[in-house]
């Protein structure tokens, strides 16, 4: 046995494009170099995120094991990053553009995931996979694989363009203008690498969309959207920017009614240069688009899109997909025919009533399967591909609410489908209803995660699953989305119920909480955003949950939505059925509230790492902000609501919260007084001018000052609309003069918080 | 035949297709870490209960992963060795492997909430490494040349393999293992651990590594030292006493002694990884920092010496 041992380089040579495969080489070696500490710290932890290889909780090499803060006695070694050791696991994630993927390739993730991970593939909110546990010695070899068979992981993280996400029924919808599949490709291998998208600030986010009114593409909260549309016979796309989740979610804005087809990745370049050139890139927290298109305004940003557009060179590029352009589907591999009337199971006709859409092509069926918390097995995963291969062909793609579906699927064949589905364990019933609950990885996995959102949501599933026969369709019909934090990967925002984990001080202990959101848009592209209505704790959610539903059946009127209920009964009356749940026991009297859900260690938030991916830490500051953004956000909701008083109040609370926090940078015990916060601001950042702006001076900080020392006797529109506009601009200042006064952390090309499951 | 990852799986016992009470384990697993009951780098636990014939859940550690597994239906403890390199030869990673697992299984079969028992007349072995280890007649050959003499050693001559179970191809390798007289766990974990050598202690865990005061700001501890060992990492392990005391105990590395260390510096790589040792600690830590001043990047003392590496890691060798 003294061959030398076999390499899957050699084994692949002839496979991979060979472009990918020296690309892998090169990372190789930097991984040689960085594990003997020949290359810089940060330049290897730029490298590895470009490539989607992530770190993961407790990379630090500590972790609290519910009893203590522990080391991870891992080897001593050179980081892979700031303060992310060598050997500590990590995550892979792998895109997959517009969701789609063969047979071949999922076979070859089965095998990465049993080889390199723990068995286990996990399909994420903008239909990516990602791999945990990863040793990041096993990342080469593992790319290989996939570059084999035609998939990259290349700028599936970094600050770059990432997974180009589309409706996963484009090209078999029945309301869809056209399918987007093709254009989403396009765009995806024409932004790749692309010189013009090397220098963002941040990621940046693309989706499709073939229709208005589903929810499909969500293109409402992507930085860029393209919405299918026809005009005079010509194909095109309604173009929308700066949407957005997180902390401070924006709808997208309108870019353009019409771009024609054949200048859509012309706009695109354009766009991306105007973003390169003027987009934040100090200030991390806000580098994104949509900070910038609410900076100039959509009209300016326009403006110097099309401008850029002219200045851009001839391209062949931008059209030559169009004359390759595949207009239609892979090949179905069976004939289309109906299903055949006749005798069904009663567990056939549960999942058929929710898991099977009926194709434009008549005769074929589009079938979900229904991945509890988006995991499969590799034998799973296996088993799928063999029933791909049977009954639907190629036509195979990941949705962001964490399922598969397959496409093409003959419906004469339904009844056989099921059987083989289900002697996997793949054939669970509910997609797409409140029991198919989304969530992004949380503290299992995350870094940033604060709550567990995958505990919370496999407890939701397993409550809501067992009484799902008896719960009237206008529940069964409500979507569910967790985040384990503020970052909102689990798109909480867009759910009728929505929740996204912090935590309490209570007893002087931890308590893991979610706030609760509710009356989010799903339809309409996530048209619209929910609303905060208060944080209950972590155990207490499923009576919520319930309380919530059935005060939603009783109350609604006939046909009424959950949207327009909420909005009908408002913030207050909604918070009033949540409150009986927000109150925590005594830690003698209720234990159990001190721990999260799927694990038995006391509460802490201790094990918070610093986020990833171009990753700076979090500040004190960071976690206090959001704060003030959320109050500025309500406040908006509250005028809205036609309440100008409380929003012109809410206005003044989120400057008073930004202030705060940026006397907290400094002075931690600064009360919660007004009176006090504003003379520690006025004191230690205003009179000494810190806070003052080279251009507008003093002018932010006054909003505070004068507000606080003359509030205004009568309250009308607006002056709350003012009001929201100063906070906004107030709660901009702070941004930067905490990244001024920190200038070492938040430096271009610094990893800045990122979060972990869906980019 | 040198697979990167090798996993051994045990099998519930009396009745591997009953359905396991998985939730317990959550916590089981958990206080497994903080007690330091079972063997490995342990980092922390996954709870995959929700997915159907999958791995329930895993306490992931670094070099090990321990599942209560249900894959095909049938569960049992799996349990994978990961990250040793690839220069590691089978029968090495097969007792060491069945060590941990051993271990493990006699934690979980005292622990009052488990309420599982394992069988011990069969297991099953597979080759988590579709490339070293191909599911194909040849690799199944390969592996049972490699196995056999160990897997006797340890569950007696009456061992009998064959291939596993599944028929499907992309599988990964699987062998069987057929036990003619089952032993009970303890005397299987004596014979795992008198095989692989080094220390054993109650459930066979390593014990956890004493509080030492740094030496240097490059200091390793003797458990990492170990590792690199373990995983066949290419290092320089450089020994800095005097001739006289390698003959008392010896960690074969190249000896050079301290005081000629400065003249002979032409024999060592600049950029060749360094693992420095002396006794206690004092001569190397010496040696590391005039190593590092003159430009050597890639240096590291033994914490504790020759005498750490006895107290933690092979107590066979004379202390002095
Ligand atoms: S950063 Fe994203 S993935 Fe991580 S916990 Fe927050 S929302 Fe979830």
């Amino acid at each position: 046995m003294s061959s030398p041992p076999l390499r899957w380089k050699q084994q692949l040579a002839g496979q991979m494009d060979p472009g990918w495969a020296s690309e892998i080489d090169d990372f190789e070696s930097q991984l040689q170099l960085r594990s003997q500490g020949k290359l810089d710290e940060k330049v290897f932890a730029e490298t590895r995120l470009r490539r989607g290889v992530y770190g993961q909780r407790y990379d630090n090499g500590q972790r609290h094991d519910g009893i203590a803060e522990a080391t991870l006695a891992f080897a001593d070694r050179p980081t892979k990053g700031s303060e992310t050791l060598w050997d500590a696991p990590g995550m892979q994630r792998i895109k997959i553009p517009g969701g789609g993927v063969t047979p071949e390739q999922l076979e070859v993730l089965a095998d990465c995931a049993e080889e390199y991970s723990d068995g286990i593939l996990h399909v994420t909110t903008r239909q990516d996979f990602q791999l945990h546990y990863i040793h990041i010695e096993d990342t080469p070899d593992m790319m290989r694989r996939l570059a084999a068979v035609g998939i990259t992981t290349r700028e599936a993280c970094g600050n770059s363009v990432r997974n180009v996400t589309a409706c996963p029924r484009a090209g078999v919808c029945k309301t869809e203008t056209f399918d987007v599949s093709p254009y989403a490709r396009a765009l995806m291998e024409f932004m790749l690498g692309h010189p013009d998208v090397q220098d963002f600030g941040r990621k940046f986010k693309p989706a499709f969309s073939g229709c208005e009114h589903e929810a499909c593409g969500l293109i409402q909260l992507h930085d860029a959207g393209w919405l299918a549309r026809e005009k005079d016979g010509k194909r095109g796309f309604k173009v929308v920017v700066g949407g957005g989740l997180g902390p401070v979610p924006h709808q997208a804005k309108l870019l353009s009614e019409f771009t024609p087809e054949e200048e859509f990745l012309k706009e695109m370049q354009a766009v991306a240069r105007v973003f390169a050139r003027l987009g934040e890139k100090k200030n991390r927290g806000r580098a994104r688009i949509k900070f910038l298109v609410a900076k100039l305004g959509i009209e300016e940003f326009r403006r110097l899109v099309e401008a850029e557009k002219k200045t851009i060179p001839h391209d062949p590029r931008h059209t030559a997909f169009l004359d390759d352009m595949p207009r239609t589907q892979g090949e179905p591999a069976r004939l289309p025919a109906p299903l055949p009337p006749g005798e069904h199971s009663d567990a056939f006709k549960t999942w058929y009533a929710t898991n099977i859409y009926h194709q434009r092509q008549s005769g074929y069926s589009l079938v979900t399967i229904a991945l509890p918390l988006g995991d499969m097995t590799s034998n799973q995963t296996r088993a799928l591909v063999d029933i791909a291969r049977t009954y639907s062909g190629d036509n195979i793609r990941t949705t962001v609410e964490q399922n598969m579906v397959l496409r093409f699927v003959s419906s004469e064949d339904l009844p056989a489908l099921y059987e083989a589905l289900d002697a996997a364990g793949l054939a669970s019933p509910g997609a797409g209803s409140i029991i198919d609950v989304t969530s992004c990885p949380g503290t299992d996995t995350c870094k940033l995660g604060i709550a567990s959102s995958r505990g919370l949501a496999g407890e939701l599933r397993n409550r809501l699953g067992a009484k799902s026969a008896s719960l009237p369709q206008a529940i069964k019909d409500l979507k569910i989305k967790v985040s384990g934090c503020f970052n909102s990967c689990g798109q909480h925002h867009v759910a009728d119920i929505g929740f996204y984990g912090n935590s309490r001080k209570i007893d002087g202990r931890t308590v893991p909480h979610f706030q609760v959101i509710l009356g989010g848009q799903w339809t309409e592209n996530a048209g619209s955003y929910g609303l905060a209505v208060g944080s209950v704790p972590s155990k207490a959610i499923p009576e919520a949950v319930e309380a919530l539903t059935e005060g939603y059946v009783q109350g609604r009127e006939p046909n009424e939505s959950f949207q327009s209920w909420m909005a009908r009964i408002g913030k207050r009356n909604a918070r009033e059925i949540i409150k009986p749940f927000m109150k925590v026991p005594a830690y003698v009297d209720g234990p159990d509230f001190y721990s999260d859900w799927s694990d038995v260690r006391e509460f802490t938030i201790g094990d918070l790492g610093v986020g990833e991916c171009a990753g700076e830490v979090v500040s004190l500051f960071g976690i206090e902000v959001v704060k003030a953004e959320s109050q500025a956000f309500d406040a908006q909701i509250t005028l809205d609501e036609g309440d100008a008083e409380g929003a012109e109040d809410g206005a003044y609370s989120a400057m008073l919260s930004a202030a705060r926090a940026l006397v907290r940078i400094e002075y931690i015990d600064v009360t919660e007084d007004a009176d006090d916060i504003v003379q520690q601001f006025k004191t230690r950042f205003f009179e000494n001018e810190r806070f003052f702006d080279r251009f507008a001076k003093g002018k932010f900080g006054r909003y505070l000052l004068d507000r606080h020392a003359n509030p205004p006797a009568r309250v009308d529109t607006d002056l709350a609309k003012q009001r929201i506009e100063e906070a906004q601009l107030f709660i901009e200042a702070s941004h930067a003069c905490e990244a001024r006064l920190a200038p070492e952390v938040a430096v271009a090309g610094q990893p800045a918080q990122e979060s972990l499951a869906t980019q | 035949m040198h697979p990167k990852r090798i996993s051994v799986k045990f099998f519930v016992s009396p009745d591997p297709q009953l359905a396991v009470d998985l939730h317990p384990f959550i916590g089981i697993f958990h206080s497994f870490i903080q007690q330091k009951t079972v063997e490995g780098l342990l980092i922390d636990v996954a709870n995959y209960a929700h997915v159907p014939e999958g791995p329930g859940v895993v306490l992931i550690g670094h070099d090990v992963e321990y599942a209560i597994d249900s894959t095909d239906g049938r569960a049992g403890l799996l349990v994978t060795r990961k990250n040793f390199g690839g220069a590691v030869p089978v029968p090495y990673v097969l007792r060491d492997t069945l060590r941990k697992a051993l271990g493990m299984i006699r934690a979980i079969e005292a622990h009052p909430d488990a309420g599982l028992k394992f069988a011990m007349d069969a297991i099953e072995i597979q080759f988590v490494d579709r490339l070293a280890g191909p599911n194909t007649d040849a690799g199944y050959e390969a592996a049972r040349a490699a196995l056999e003499g160990p897997l006797q050693e340890v569950f007696g001559a009456g061992a009998s393999l064959a291939r596993g179970h599944t028929a499907d191809s992309r599988a990964m390798l699987s062998v069987r293992v057929n036990v003619a007289e089952p032993a009970d766990a303890g005397t299987l974990l004596d014979r795992a651990c008198a095989a692989v050598g080094g220390i054993r202690t109650q459930n066979g865990a390593a014990p956890p590594e004493p509080d030492a005061k740094p030496q240097t700001p490059w200091d390793v501890s003797a458990v990492a030292l170990e590792k690199l060992r373990d995983e066949g990492a290419d290092f320089v392990l450089l020994d800095v006493r005097e001739p006289a005391e390698l003959e008392i105990c010896s960690l074969n590395g190249t000896n050079i002694p301290s005081g000629q260390l400065h003249g002979r510096l032409n024999e060592l790589e600049r950029d060749a990884h360094i693992v420095v040792h002396c006794k206690g600690g004092g001569r190397s830590s010496k040696a590391v920092e005039m190593l590092r001043a003159a430009g050597f990047g890639n240096v590291w003392n033994l914490r504790g010496g020759i005498l750490a590496w006895i107290d933690q890691i092979d107590s066979s060798l004379t202390r002095y």
